[in-house]
């Protein structure tokens, strides 16, 4: 090794020669200059060990960074946002409904002047915090807005909760807490079974003069993550979003989620008069030691009960 | 499912035939933005609908890749910067997909190994989100991506040699946080530092 001695140049010199080797890794050198490069390398060990870190930091990046996920259900997420964004900018079209239980809910209307206040029972605050959407209410905001858009049936058409009830329990595995109680001024229209974040969920669907909102109920059991998200039991939180309001809770092992498209104030108390007796009557006990058991032998495979 | 958009569909077609081969690598800049998967699935899908809503703007014939990426770094920038107080929550191993990226590439490795790949994502991650946002985006655009200059400079919409002193700053600061991980230099040869494209083509 050439020992040259340490003074402006040669740090000049150097640090030109550095500069060439990062863009040689960024494959933005110029090959003309490079052969004199290469003989600076052989001359200069701290060029040269210079060089070798930053091949070896480049490759380490490269490899411990990647991340080959299967993209295609963030496809399948941004294909329905599309859609909700082309339905919503096309509101004659948007308002179209197919559906017998749809073509009472979507008929176009002004939100009803007054709800009456139901019993508070939950704490309330605005999420000032938190400021990242659970994963479980931008999916079933989602949900909401595809169901919205297709104009589909409802898969039971009834306002009796027993009915609902007697349908969803054959089909989860979880057991649904369905109060009568009925916010003021809404009908109930019916229920949906809904698959989405590797489970089962119910939904139940409520109406008022034209305004829809959908109360998701979905066992707590294998989503920690989200849950990280979303306040202590009997918390109500809402998140607004693509022009929906979401109002999200837990109570008893259950995580509920109502996604409406009317304002938050009224979407607040819709949600603390449904959401107080679902509270008040839960679950039977004896139900709930069943379910659970059933539900991690489930989570574990993965596979929602059939 | 139906769609009751029936407006111009060739628009509508022509944006998801331009936008589908690069959802992956969205994805995956936006993961280095944010280190976090949900957040990084949001930003991604933010950026789909700012692009679709400004598609009357892409020039037909040019870099979409570009184009989208300009939309994911602003969006990603105003992210960080909104989030800048906001402490993020460690990943967890769970079945809702919520997994620390590269979790995946444990198998084969001995404990001794494994334990010092963990080591050096978890910091690498770290020393990637302590970077501004504004160098990250260049660096994950160049380091990981290998984008060129003049591409960066597109996406990011500064000069090229804006991108060259991000980049430099960028890598110096990785060198100086993770420099630990790399072995002390025994060499006095020449490393090897042809281009990728020659190195690819000596594989072949």
């Amino acid at each position: 090794m050439k020992d040259e001695p340490v003074n402006s140049k040669t740090e000049m010199r150097c640090q030109s020669v550095q500069e060439s080797v990062l863009a040689r890794l960024d494959n933005e050198s110029d090959e003309a200059v490079w052969s004199q490069i290469e003989k600076h390398l052989l001359s200069c060990e701290v060029c040269a060990g210079f060089a070798e870190n930053s091949i070896m930091m480049n490759a380490r990046l490269r490899e411990e960074l990647k991340d080959d996920k299967d993209t295609s259900a963030l496809w399948s997420r941004i294909v329905r946002d599309l859609d909700a964004e082309a339905s919503s900018t096309d509101s004659a079209q948007a308002t179209v409904s197919r559906g017998k239980a749809a073509g009472g809910i979507f008929a176009a209307g002004a939100v009803a002047a007054v709800m009456l206040a139901a019993i508070f029972a939950f704490p309330f605050t605005q999420n000032d915090q938190i400021k990242i959407t659970p994963l479980a209410v931008k999916e079933s905001m989602n949900d909401f807005l595809t169901f919205k858009a297709s104009g589909r049936d409802l898969d039971v058409d009834s306002n009796e909760p027993r009915e609902l009830r007697r349908w969803l329990v054959k089909r989860l595995d979880f057991e649904v807490p369905l109060s009568s109680a009925m916010p003021a001024g809404f009908k109930l229209a019916g229920a949906r079974l809904c698959a989405f974040l590797n489970r089962r969920s119910a939904a139940f669907m409520y109406h008022m003069d034209g305004n829809l909102a959908s109360v998701y109920v979905m066992a707590e059991t294998g989503l920690d993550a989200i849950l990280k998200r979303v306040p202590r039991n009997n918390e109500l939180t809402v998140f607004l979003s693509r022009g929906l309001t979401n109002v999200v809770w837990r109570s008893d092992g259950l995580l509920y989620v109502v996604v409406a498209d009317f304002p938050e104030k009224e979407a607040v108390r819709f949600a603390k008069s449904i959401g107080d007796p679902f509270s008040v009557f839960p679950l039977k006990i004896t139900s709930v030691q069943e379910n659970q058991t059933v539900l991690a032998a489930n989570s574990a495979a993965k596979v929602p009960k059939g | 499912m139906v769609r009751l958009w029936q407006k111009d569909n060739s628009t509508r077609d022509e944006f998801d035939q331009l936008l589908r081969p690069h959802v992956e690598l969205l994805y995956r800049t936006a993961l280095r933005m944010t280190a976090d998967s949900y957040l990084a699935e949001d930003l991604v899908q933010e950026t789909c609908l700012r692009a679709f809503r400004s598609f009357d703007s892409f020039k037909k014939g040019s870099n979409f890749r570009a184009w989208i990426y300009r939309i994911l770094s602003n969006a990603a920038i105003d992210n960080a910067r909104r989030n800048a107080n906001v402490s993020f929550i460690e990943w967890d191993d769970d079945e809702t997909g919520n997994v620390r990226p590269g979790a995946y590439s444990e198998i084969g490795r001995s404990p001794e190994v494994h334990v010092l790949h963990q080591s050096f994502m978890n910091d690498a991650f770290k020393a990637m989100m302590r970077l501004s946002p504004e160098i990250r985006i260049v660096v994950a655009l160049s380091i990981l991506e290998e984008f060129s200059y003049d591409e960066i400079a597109q996406s990011v919409g500064c000069p090229v040699g804006t991108v060259k002193s991000r980049l430099s700053r960028g890598r110096k600061q990785l060198q100086e946080e993770l420099g630990e991980y790399l072995p002390a230099n025994k060499n006095s040869t020449v490393p090897n530092l042809r281009p990728v494209a020659d190195r690819n083509k000596a594989k072949d």
